[in-house]
């Protein structure tokens, strides 16, 4: 059975790696709108790249930890 | 129970998507009129993941006289442009007609055409790696959310690097047509 403190991490993991998500996706419809009306306007644009590891990297890094964490609350809770 | 297999094909395909089919190069479009016409056939089927454009190349010398084709059906495209000397490939191209150009071409009404005009022609091009490099976020970020639903963490761990690898690829792919691309722009008169 799993403790109060247990859930409560499940839920924040669950909740940061959402927002997480729906951050990265805003981010890019936001860029794309931005980088479209800048060719509109005629201005030069640079394509950053690189966007896909970083965000893939960062998700995988928050999950991991939170996923440490709840397990570590877990084998607390069974001793 | 969950039901992992559905989140496994879920992300297979969401990856798959992430990974651009490589085109055939265009360098083959220089051989023969069948070739030629084949451009239609790319851009019905996509043209590196709804960056809708490929090169028209039938009888050039070099890949620098290609003419690169946007976003309309070769079939409805009249190919006949002052750099081929005014030969016309309306009809060879695959059906021919209708779009009004005439062999030689240069009337005013194509100043914004970006087959003709250079800086439209970059401005497509700009527009076009906008797109490809969105959609190969999204869907490399799509792919990783997909993975952390996963239970084991291999699964996660493998699936997640997955993702990643098809990020790079794609931004590499978006990359390289943007070069080809502005390379052909830059071939076209100002």
């Amino acid at each position: 059975m799993k403790s109060t403190e247990n859930r409560l991490i499940t839920y924040y993991r669950k909740l940061i790696t959402s927002t997480l998500l729906i951050l990265f996706l805003a981010y890019i419809v936001f860029d794309y709108y931005r980088n479209e009306k800048l060719i509109s306007e005629g201005v030069s644009v640079n394509f950053d790249s690189g966007f896909s590891v970083l965000a893939v990297s960062i998700l995988l890094s928050v999950f991991l930890i939170l996923k440490l964490i709840e397990r570590l609350i877990q084998t607390k809770d069974n001793h | 129970m969950k039901a992992p297999f559905s989140k496994i094909a879920l992300a297979v395909v969401l990856l798959n998507s992430s990974i651009y089919i490589t085109a055939d190069n265009s360098e083959d479009y220089l051989e023969n009129d069948s070739s030629y016409a084949s451009v239609s056939e790319i851009q019905s089927s996509g043209w590196h993941w709804g960056v809708n454009s490929a090169n028209a190349c039938n009888n050039a010398q070099s890949f620098s006289d290609c003419i690169p084709v946007y976003g309309q059906d070769p079939g409805d495209f009249e190919f006949g442009f002052g750099d081929f000397g005014g030969v016309g490939y309306g009809d060879s191209g695959g059906g021919g007609g209708g779009s009004g150009g005439d062999s030689g071409g240069g009337d005013s009404s194509s100043s914004n055409d970006p087959t003709k005009n250079k800086s439209a022609c970059l401005v497509q091009a700009d527009r076009d790696q906008n797109l490809c490099l969105s959609l190969s976020r999204g869907t490399a970020v799509v792919t990783a959310g997909v993975c952390v639903g996963f239970v084991h963490p291999l699964y996660i761990a493998a699936c997640t690097a997955a993702a990643g690898v098809g990020g790079i690829i794609g931004e590499y792919q978006c990359n390289d047509a943007f070069i080809t691309q502005k390379s052909n722009c830059n071939a076209l008169p100002d």
